[in-house]
């Protein structure tokens, strides 16, 4: 390149060098991101984008809802359930995001009823990974509050480190190898080595977790509750035993939950001390596809039981 | 502050800004305000440690003044010694005392005397071994009389903590780099353009490539009892192309920043992994480094003007010196001393089997295969955090474990980051398709290159501000 002399025009001309990069990536940006959007982010339904996507704009007369965390997505089997039935469990989230997902069903126009899963560490906050919520609608915004970043609002940048989850999201609904879909549910398909599950047993054994309620967001959930005469199933899924061995408060969960259950319109269905066999566990916290088919057969057989009750 | 944060995306146009805004003022005023830029940038992870580089720019700016001005051989020698005895008493003093300590007690124990000797808790100042050798070669270059001191205490002040390669080098010598110190620099269009291309290239490669890597190498290294041999080897293989482009992406963001400013910082790295062979590798891996050891501690052993055993001797030094400038941890020790030994095995095998320029393809590449698969095992030692770690890393590897199991494989960590991880190593090779060192001919390719590899970044890259390995050096 000819040299040029130390000049105003010198930077102007660097100005301009940066400012055609800036343009040039501000447009392929804004191309490849409603691209993206479109056949990727929304067109999928595991995504928790997706799901908080569809929650807010897809109003099906007939849909059942399941809502709750990673427990709620990789346990129950829509299809098993019926035709009617979506999973709307988002990994990493805690009960302040599925009392979000309560409040906007609620806001629906529907009598059926609603299937919850109720984790046994009882009433936290996480709202799990930010890739939910981006882009974020004025509705999501106070979900992740401080940790909404300006450049969720820039062409390109707003998806930085996200796209992968993304992609990962479409391509398991896709070509389910490692997971298989079924209707907003993921269900993990590859079966540990017997070593690795054994290491993950002995980690859980020494790992303590206990029943915890943040008052606010009890308070908020059971307020949704109690605003509606739908049917509510409380359902807890089966945990690996070793759960339990250094778990707190299982006691007062259970008192919470018998509470609950006196609500009319609530049914509370405890499933997480039915022992299953390892190789039906992804991990100790989490059925695989063949422990949520066992799980989700007997939960149908169980709802039925109560919505048929013999004389 | 690092080079891949937003603080640096806010830091950098500012300092820009305000330097060639103070271009009519003259040189010494922009070399004011690059001494507070770096005192903020390297202030911005610790305060505390400014006052060791303050301490080691006066004592050096005054010892070298001294060492030149003295024309009495004996105290000519004690000041270079001072200089010495300062800058590597930091160095010892910060980075290994506890790794010294530590082994005269397990040393002592297997004596069968167990005696409970004090550790510190001593944080190790970013960027101390760096900083630390390009004083004292300023030192070291002024006793020879292969330089003259400055009497520039700003333009000195700043050579020793040049923002863009204070922390991880390149390693400068004063003869290359103080000498634009004490200049005018004029704004260079062709020069700044680059310096654009070689931050993006340097990005790429970090974000793009080694953070990706990092995921699986410190998931196979986190939990090596779960790896089967083909994980093992894959991490091994992911961490040698990390390392490279974490390092090497640090130099090319260093270079390009400074040709931001004006100044031309030394090629740090010359696509390693394709020497065919070992002392091909260190003429194109951290040469700072490896010129620095050859420099002033090779040749001044005798470098190879000696007997064939003192010659060996003198490589295995230099190669085990090399590796406790890494890091005080016996793992870095192993690491060079099989350098050292690598270094060896060569130079004897030329001598026996002399070197043929006409070497054909297959061979020039089996070369550059069996240079790779070296470097890859010494890597091992120089990743794991303990011999006991690293031995157990090599038994998976020779175990013969080859199962498909995906869970494995993948190292829990899913086939979309296997697979972007592969995409990435290909990514890399691709970008050696272009000119080297991105000297392109038109502004229009510095401009596509910029926006493709942004693209990339932005949509394959990892958004986790990882720092960078050789920080901890």
């Amino acid at each position: 390149m000819e040299m040029q002399p130390s000049s105003t025009s010198s930077f102007s001309r660097f100005a301009k060098f940066l400012g055609t990069i800036l343009i040039v990536l501000l447009s392929i940006g804004l191309i490849f991101n409603y691209a993206f959007e479109r056949i990727v982010i929304f067109s999928g339904e595991i995504g928790g984008a997706a799901k908080i996507n569809r929650i807010i704009k897809v109003d099906e007369a007939g849909e059942i809802p399941i809502f709750g965390s990673s427990r709620a997505q990789g346990s129950f089997v829509p299809s098993i359930l019926g035709e009617a039935y979506f999973n709307y469990g988002i990994d990493g989230t805690q009960m302040n995001i599925l009392g979000f997902f309560l409040k906007k069903e609620l806001q629906k126009d529907k009598s059926g009823p609603i299937l919850i899963n109720f984790d046994l560490v009882g009433f936290r906050s996480s709202y799990g990974d930010l890739g939910n919520y981006i882009p974020n609608y004025p509705e999501t915004r106070e979900i992740i509050e401080a940790d909404a970043k300006f450049y969720y609002h820039l062409p390109l940048i707003k998806y930085f480190g996200k796209y992968e989850s993304y992609l990962k999201y479409r391509l398991n609904e896709k070509l389910n190898i490692t997971k298989h879909t079924d209707r907003g549910g993921s269900f993990e398909k590859n079966v540990l080595t017997e070593k690795i599950f054994a290491e993950m047993v002995e980690r859980r054994r020494n790992t303590a977790d206990q029943f915890r309620i943040e008052v606010p967001v009890k308070d908020a959930f059971e307020k949704l509750v109690d605003a509606t005469d739908r049917p509510i199933f409380l359902i807890i899924a089966p945990y690996h035993p070793s759960y339990f061995h250094k778990f707190e408060g299982l006691a007062q969960a259970q008192a919470y939950l018998a509470q609950m259950q006196a609500r009319p319109h609530v049914q509370v269905l405890d499933f997480s001390q039915e022992v299953y066999a390892d190789s039906l566990f992804t991990n100790t916290t989490h059925l695989n596809y063949e422990g949520a088919i066992k799980f989700t057969e007997a939960l149908k057989k169980e709802m039925h039981a109560i919505s048929n009750p013999t004389p | 502050m690092i080079f891949n944060s937003s603080e640096f995306l806010i830091f950098l146009p500012i300092v820009f800004g305000l330097y060639w805004g103070l271009r009519s003022a003259g040189y010494r005023y922009q070399n004011i305000l690059l001494l507070i830029a770096s005192y903020t940038f390297y202030g911005w992870w610790d305060w505390r440690f400014l006052s060791l580089i303050a301490t080691s720019t006066v004592t050096d700016y005054l010892l070298g003044l001294s060492i030149h001005d003295e024309s009495n051989p004996r105290r000519k020698r004690l000041f270079l010694l001072l200089s010495l005895i300062l800058n590597l008493g930091l160095l010892g003093f910060f980075k290994y005392f506890n790794f010294f300590v530590d082994s005269l007690k397990q040393a002592l124990l297997m004596l069968g005397m167990d005696v409970n000797f004090m550790t510190l808790e001593i944080i190790l100042p970013v960027g101390i071994s760096f900083y630390t050798f390009q004083t004292l070669s300023y030192s070291i270059d002024i006793y020879y009389g292969k330089i003259k001191p400055t009497r520039d205490f700003i333009g000195f002040s700043t050579f020793v903590c040049f923002f863009p390669q204070l922390v991880a080098g390149p390693i400068e010598r004063a003869s290359n780099l103080l000498p634009q110190f004490l200049k005018a620099r004029k704004f260079d269009l062709d020069q700044a353009i680059q310096g654009v291309s070689l931050i993006v290239y340097g990005m790429f490669k970090k974000v793009l490539i080694a953070d990706r890597l990092a995921i699986y190498v410190d998931s196979v290294f986190g939990d090596i009892g779960n790896a089967n041999t083909i994980s093992a080897v894959l991490g091994i293989i992911f961490f040698s192309f990390q390392i490279y482009c974490d390092f090497s992406g640090y130099s090319l963001i260093a270079r390009g920043t400074a040709k931001l400013l004006g100044f031309e910082l030394m090629i740090n790295f010359r696509r390693p992994y394709l020497a065919s062979n070992i002392a091909d590798f260190w003429r194109r891996w951290h040469i700072s480094l490896s010129t620095w050891f050859r420099d002033y501690i090779y040749i001044p052993l005798g470098g190879k003007r000696v007997s064939t055993g003192r010659n060996y001797y003198n490589l295995v030094v230099v190669f085990l010196v090399s590796g406790l400038w890494h890091g005080a941890n016996w793992t870095f020790v192993i690491w060079g001393g099989l350098h050292g030994i690598f270094q060896v095995i060569y130079v004897s095998y030329s001598k026996f089997v002399p070197f043929k320029n006409k070497n054909t393809w297959w061979v020039h590449w089996a070369n550059v295969l069996l240079v790779y698969v070296l470097v890859c095992f010494a890597w091992i030692f120089f990743r794991a955090k303990s011999l006991e770690e690293a031995l157990a890393y090599i038994s998976k590897i020779t175990e013969g474990n080859f199962s498909l199991n995906l869970t494995q494989i993948t190292a829990l960590e899913g086939p979309v980051n296997f697979a972007i991880s592969f995409l990435a190593i290909g990514l890399l090779f691709l970008s050696y398709r272009l000119p080297e060192h991105l000297n392109f001919k038109k502004q229009v390719h510095h401009i596509a290159f910029s926006v493709i590899a942004l693209l990339l970044i932005f949509i394959l890259g990892v958004n986790g501000n990882a720092t960078f390995i050789y920080f901890q050096f």
